[in-house]
């Protein structure tokens, strides 16, 4: 009975105290296998992540259509960023692979543009502000063919 | 029975637009994407799902690289013969067969309204406007009449927006051909066979909206595509008047002239699944009309309504296209029976359409179509048949090469492309009957046709 107290004591020090608990053990880094084809469509369009959590992308181009005409992309935006922002001016950056660098504070990362049956990856923190980012291919057209999609932080 | 005459004339030009020559690929659109054509078609001009959207889009969408003028041409020289000679000739200044022909020579302006010169012309921000016009306009030289004449044209403004949280492509339009403005090539204006010969017999009947007011009408909707699946278009279109047809090269003679507005719908859903798209529609149209644009005896009415299905799908080197097109049209004859052009006071005919098209590599392939048309009899309106039956069926195949499809045109012009057809017409019933469908010991099988065709645009 004697040790009452302190375990009172240390759970008030280390646990029901805010800013003195211990920091939860870091999120297991996240893998995410994204694949486009010639409709236009990415096979996963809303991704989970913790604040912080490191993830990993994996993205392909399953299509069969020459780069020219049905390439693709994966572009992360900054919170705030909606598609039309972005999608509208970098149609017209064609010799940038669609992804101008004059937008580049705009985006959180990215895989660049892929021709039938090329894929690439990228690893990348997980934004620490909760929120709902967009994801989008900024090959004209593609995002408002609906290849596009949201990177949800909670 | 006055009319008798102009009421043929008009069913001949509802044949002869049974003839399409529907010609949505344009490399002025190539030019302002940067991209050859196959970005927007399997088969041109069979769209795809981005060639949809680019044509939602109201022709607008650009990679801003070319400084050309949105101006393409299009050649179809073309090779007919039919089973049997047509006596007197196919057509005036053509032997009764075998008979070549530049079947059209179009000249386009198509693509953004101010071509790339927007932002010179209004500056960036009125550019952002200036280039949400868009236009499709044909002008033609019908190598077999020997005419010039407008063709299908189009005005467009279209944008992009959000409706509770649903993404939205919209547009208006004005246009001179009912379903032009369609996205789907499972409806009239751009349906298989995309091409045909004018130098050979065709069926007389054929519903309204299969062309029979094509280039005679003028008119204007609005449109929207809700959440990439549900689209609605609603329109009108009134009759042109003559004067103004006449200076577009369009002989008005005989035409079924709209009295008034007639309203136009169209409702569509699609999805796309993994490689493949689908859509099932509705579409139709109601006309009060003067027959031969004779006034004096009041007004017919016909209701057109339409059910449309496509499925489209690739992989590997493959692309295959299905499309399904009904129609059926309810004929009121108020004015028609009256002037002795019909029998009866009130007619129904149906028309149906199924279609598969194939390519392989882009390069290659073909299509089969089975066709039918059928409906009341009536012997005054079908004068022509000896059984007064609009009854036509058939078949139509079409092998295709089209060696710059997939890698672009020669290097001179990169953005040019060209399709060799062979196309066989096959009919097992024609105008009523397979056996002396005409009283004078014509068979229907008399107008088979084969049909060889280039298809030349630059």
């Amino acid at each position: 009975m004697k040790t009452k107290p302190t375990v009172m004591l240390l759970l008030l020090a280390f646990g029901a105290i805010p800013g003195l608990r211990a920091d939860p053990a870091p999120a297991a880094p996240l893998v995410v296998t994204i694949s486009a084809n010639d409709a236009m469509k990415y096979t996963v369009t809303k991704i989970e992540a913790h604040p912080g959590q490191m993830i990993t992308l994996h993205f392909k181009n399953a299509g069969t259509l020459p780069k020219e005409v049905m390439g693709h992309n994966w572009i992360l935006l900054k919170l705030g960023v909606t598609n039309d922002a972005y999608a509208t001016p970098a149609a017209a950056a064609k010799t940038e692979g669609f992804e101008p660098k004059a937008l580049a504070d705009q985006v959180l990362a990215s895989v660049p543009l892929l021709g039938a049956g090329q894929s690439a990856d990228v690893t990348f923190p997980c934004p620490t502000a909760p929120g709902t980012y967009n994801y989008l291919c900024s090959f004209p057209g593609h995002a408002m063919l609906g290849m596009k999609g949201v990177l949800i932080v909670k | 029975m006055k009319n008798n005459a102009l009421r043929s004339v008009s069913l001949l030009l509802a044949g002869l637009a049974l003839a399409p020559l529907a010609a949505e690929a344009v490399p002025s659109f190539a030019r302002q994407m940067d991209m050859q054509c196959i970005a927007c078609h399997t088969e041109f001009p069979l769209l795809n799902n981005f060639g949809r959207l680019f044509k939602l889009s109201g022709y607008t969408l650009s990679v801003g690289q070319s400084e050309l003028p949105p101006i393409a041409v299009m050649l179809q020289p073309s090779f007919t013969h039919t089973q049997q000679g047509q006596a007197g000739g196919a057509a005036p200044g053509f032997k009764d067969n075998n008979n070549p022909a530049l079947t059209q020579a179009s000249l386009f302006y198509a693509g953004r309204l101010f071509g790339p010169y927007a932002t010179n012309l209004f500056g960036p921000d009125g550019a952002a406007i200036a280039n949400k016009f868009g236009v499709f306009i044909q002008a033609t030289d019908d190598g077999v009449a020997k005419q010039w004449h407008w063709d299908n044209t189009e005005l467009r403004f279209a944008s992009t927006g959000e409706v509770a949280g649903l993404p939205v492509t919209y547009g208006v339009y004005a246009n001179n051909n009912p379903m032009m403005q369609d996205a789907w090539n499972s409806t009239p204006a751009w349906g298989f066979p995309f091409t045909g010969s004018s130098l050979a017999p065709t069926p007389a009947a054929a519903p309204l909206l299969q062309g029979g007011l094509a280039q005679q009408v003028g008119g204007v909707g609005a449109y929207a595509l809700v959440a990439e699946s549900y689209y609605i278009d609603v329109g009108g279109y009134q009759a042109l008047n003559s004067q103004f047809q006449k200076s577009v090269g369009i002989d008005p003679t005989g035409q079924t002239q709209l009295a008034g507005t007639a309203p136009y719908w169209r409702a569509a859903y699609t999805k796309t699944v993994n490689n493949s798209s689908f859509e099932i529609g509705t579409f139709g149209l109601v006309a009060n009309t003067f027959p031969g644009r004779d006034s004096s005896a009041g007004q017919d009415r016909m209701a057109d309504i339409g059910i449309d299905a496509q499925a489209q799908t690739s992989f590997d080197q493959h692309d295959f296209t299905a499309m399904l097109t009904w129609i059926n049209e309810r004929e009121n004859w108020n004015a028609s029976q009256t002037l002795g052009n019909t029998t009866n006071s009130a007619d129904n005919l149906h028309s149906f359409k199924a279609t598969v098209d194939y390519l392989y590599d882009k390069t290659c392939g073909g299509a089969v179509q089975l066709f039918s048309v059928d409906g009341s009899t009536d012997p005054l309106l079908y004068g022509g048949s000896a059984t007064g039956s609009p009854r036509s069926n058939g078949m139509v195949l079409q092998l295709n090469y089209l060696p710059f499809n997939k890698a672009g045109g020669p290097a001179l012009w990169p953005r040019s492309n060209v399709k060799f057809s062979l196309q066989y017409t096959i009919y097992r019933c024609f105008d009523g009957a397979s056996r002396n469908y005409d009283g004078l010991g014509h068979n229907a099988s008399d107008n088979n046709t084969l049909y060889l065709e280039a298809w030349i645009a630059f």
